[in-house]
């Protein structure tokens, strides 16, 4: 379970996260929606540990992030929203190097490794340096070294961008099988279709602050919208989009 | 060729420097930022000193000139050389303008035009000092004004002339004999910089001055000679030459370059720093990389693969063996008697003369932590913050990397040197017990107390000179204590004893407090990057 408390984070004067208050049970997928700039990925960071809270705190299975930074972390599986890796080691290379860094034990390490790049299609260029790997691949590779030592929290951020069709299903298909065996599963997108059909709780942000949160349904009813799309452009303040449209169509004239 | 379009020139002048200016990451923040442009500002400033001050030692007014032209030309030889890829052309910039409708010629103009304005920004800081120096010297209004003239022109013209080596072997060779020769010249000029500074004003002070050679047609083979050459006019057909090079140099450059910065141009320096990609995958079986384990073995395998295959953490770190080559060498064939027993009478006199030694020794520590810490995968490190791996442990690990990779076989060797020379055994261990020692607290130093993940870092625009002279710096203070030890504490074996435990203390006391005190800072660092 993730807990998080009054969190605020600033960057200079600006406040991209504003003393928001948010619970991500066990045993579901739960998904972050926001518009560009929401705060959605400091969210993420703050939680992972590449960031730092500036107020407010973060629990992780009751574990204070700031207190038990190393404990917490370990609970963690993180796909970031861009997966930059060390170009110069092969594939294989960066899943040792990363599931050494969790501590995984040497004798499971690429037993593990080679099962779950045979899951995501891209066994033939493990040791290939990453350099030569397409984004897509990179992609690939920064979830399996996510998955390496088997977290009990999942956390991606934007993790479909650049994968195929066939990696994205395996990928919806493996948050499933973990949601139901009890993992905490934090999926931040701004792609509202998957977060809508692979969520089974959603919180919308934008500016720093949450705006409506709980299940697709619940949204529906506090909006009062037909769907998803509509409750989103709704609490995010975008009264006409089509009117909008047509102001750029009209702009080039 | 196309007109120059002006108003493009200006668009890209203009985009260019506020890109320049607002160069830095949202959490690095502003403080930074204005601390490294000051920082920056300061090193032409210092330079500008140290050349006025060497200036005294000097009578003539053409010496006065080459001394401030043979500094310009080191400074801006080394900006350009350190900041080449954005000065001369950004290796982002092929990405952005491939798809944009820039023409060569107007590429070029807005290149040449950032690329001057540094180097006269650069001239004018020098300049104040430098001139302010002569003032006090009582020289001639004359003179002072004119080097103005000398230094812009040498500036100029260096930074042409690299521009432009850059550009030919680029067009001539193979990428791979490109970064090889890159690599060279590079390690020439770092050569150049870090051993100019200590041994031109060497050279002065020992030999009063070497600058007033007898055959002036000598001063035509030394292009920083040409434009000091002005003080000099008349005296013999020597002299013209050279001033007239110098006034007819810069149209000659500015007129090669223009044939060959472009688009093109830009797009193979882009290439060319990017990481070079391994032909062949190997199986590796370094029994080093295989005893490590955990995060000493996720730090040596990045320093390993980085040695491979990145020019530039390679050249980043083993640039400091030519300097540790050429220091060794100095004192070998300049100060050879000067070797011997450090606690000797005679010795202990003698000790100043042999200090470069202990500058090499200086330079590992400070030198290797920042090509680690800077880095161009930094990105890549987000993987430190969000695992739980302890980043005290990799900063240990480097820390292992620098004892045992450089500190430790540089002493072996000078060891073996000394008991050669000296054939005082016991006293040559013993003074490297001390050596020892005290670089393990120098390194300890700047290792624990300014702590900071290895590859985490990005190096800003206008850095790595900052660096450079940072290090140089600090490498020259370095060897100050190991000279006052040997003169307060080699005088008997009472005052040796407590010295060394003293060390001892300090280094134990450091370690427990260092310890803590890294883990506070690393505490406090979060990830810089987009990942």
């Amino acid at each position: 379970m993730i807990e998080i408390i009054e969190f605020s984070r600033r960057f200079g004067n600006s406040l991209a996260v504003d003393a928001i208050d948010l619970t991500i049970k066990p045993g579901i997928v739960f998904g972050l929606l926001g518009p560009n700039g929401a705060g959605k990925s400091t969210i993420v960071k703050t939680i992972v540990g590449a960031l730092k809270p500036t107020k407010g705190s973060i629990l992780v299975n009751g574990k204070d992030i700031t207190e038990f930074p190393v404990e917490t972390k370990a609970m963690i599986g993180y796909v970031p929203e861009v997966p930059y890796v060390f170009t110069n080691l092969t594939g294989q290379e960066f899943l040792t190097m990363t599931a050494q860094l969790y501590h995984v034990d040497p004798s499971v390490i690429a037993g593990r490794a080679s099962e779950l790049l045979g899951k995501f299609g891209i066994t033939k260029k493990k040791d290939d340096p990453i350099i030569t790997y397409s984004k897509g691949m990179i992609q690939k590779l920064v979830i399996v070294s996510a998955l390496l030592h088997n977290p009990d929290i999942f956390i991606l951020d934007e993790p479909l961008n650049g994968l195929d069709a066939n990696a994205a299903a395996v990928l919806k298909e493996t948050l499933r099988s973990f949601s139901a065996m009890g993992k905490t599963i934090l999926f931040s997108s701004h792609i509202l279709e998957v977060v809508e059909k692979l969520c089974d709780e959603i919180a919308i942000m934008d500016k720093g602050k949450i705006l409506s949160s709980g299940t697709v349904e619940q949204i529906l009813a506090e909006t009062g919208c037909a769907d998803l799309e509509k409750a989103f452009i709704k609490l995010t303040g975008r009264k006409d989009i089509e009117r909008e449209a047509l102001d750029i169509i009209n702009a080039l004239k | 060729m196309r007109k120059p379009d002006f108003r493009q020139i200006f668009t890209i002048i203009k985009f260019t420097i506020i890109r320049e200016v607002r160069s830095r990451r949202p959490s690095t923040g502003k403080a930074r930022q204005v601390f490294r442009i000051i920082s920056l500002c300061a090193i032409f400033i210092m330079s500008g000193f140290a050349a006025g001050l060497i200036c005294y030692l000097v009578p003539d007014n053409f010496s006065v000139a080459l001394i401030g032209s043979l500094y310009i030309t080191l400074i801006i030889a080394s900006f350009v050389m350190t900041e080449y890829s954005i000065l001369i052309t950004g290796a982002e910039d092929f990405n952005y303008f491939s798809s944009l409708p820039v023409t060569a010629v107007d590429y070029f103009y807005s290149k040449i035009f950032t690329l001057l304005s540094y180097v006269f920004i650069i001239v004018i800081l020098f300049y104040i000092p430098f001139s302010a120096c002569l003032v006090t010297q009582s020289r001639p209004l004359s003179l002072i004004l004119s080097n103005l003239y000398s230094l812009l022109v040498t500036g100029a013209a260096t930074s042409l002339l690299l521009t432009l080596f850059y550009a030919l072997i680029l067009r001539i060779l193979p990428k791979r004999a490109v970064e090889l020769m890159a690599s060279i010249f590079q390690l020439i000029v770092f050569f150049a910089v870090y051993g100019s500074f200590i041994i031109l004003p060497r050279i002065i002070l020992e030999s009063g001055t070497v600058l007033t050679f007898s055959h002036s047609i000598f001063w035509l083979f030394i292009p920083a000679a040409w434009s000091p050459s002005i003080f000099r006019l008349g005296a013999d057909i020597g002299a013209n030459i050279a001033a007239g090079l110098s006034l007819i140099s810069l149209p000659v450059l500015l007129v090669l370059c223009s044939k060959v910065i472009s688009l093109e141009y830009a797009e193979k320096i882009a290439d060319l720093n990017r990481t070079i990609v391994r032909k062949k995958p190997r199986r590796e079986n370094r029994s080093v990389l295989r005893l490590a384990t955990g995060e000493d073995s996720v730090i040596f395998k990045l320093i390993w693969t980085g040695l491979k295959y990145n020019h530039q953490f390679r050249n980043g770190i083993l640039v400091i063996i030519p300097i540790t080559v050429l220091y060794f060498l100095i004192v070998m064939f300049s100060q050879g008697g000067a070797i011997l027993d450090p606690f000797s009478r005679a010795g202990i006199q003698m000790f100043d003369k042999t200090i470069l030694f202990y500058v090499a020794i200086g330079f590992f520590p400070v030198y290797i932590k920042n090509s680690l810490v800077y880095s161009t995968e930094s990105e890549a490190s987000w993987v430190f913050y969000t695992t739980p791996c302890s980043r005290l442990k990799m900063i240990l690990a480097a820390r292992k990397f620098i004892v045992f990779f450089f500190i430790v076989p540089y002493l072996l060797i000078f060891v073996v040197f000394y008991m050669v020379l000296t054939g005082a055994y016991v006293h040559v261990l013993m003074h490297f017990l001390t050596v020892l020692l005290l670089s393990l607290i120098q390194t300890n130093l700047f290792l624990l107390y300014f702590a900071e993940t290895p590859f985490s870092r990005k190096l800003e625009r206008g850095q790595r000179m900052g660096l450079l002279f940072i290090r140089m710096l600090i490498g020259m203070v370095m060897p100050l204590p190991i000279y006052l030890f040997v003169i307060f504490f080699y005088k008997n074996m009472t005052s040796y004893g407590l010295l060394l435990a003293g060390l001892f203390i300090v280094l134990a006391v450091m370690e427990l407090a260092g310890r803590k005190i890294a883990e506070r800072q690393l505490g406090r660092e979060e990830h810089s990057g987009s990942a």
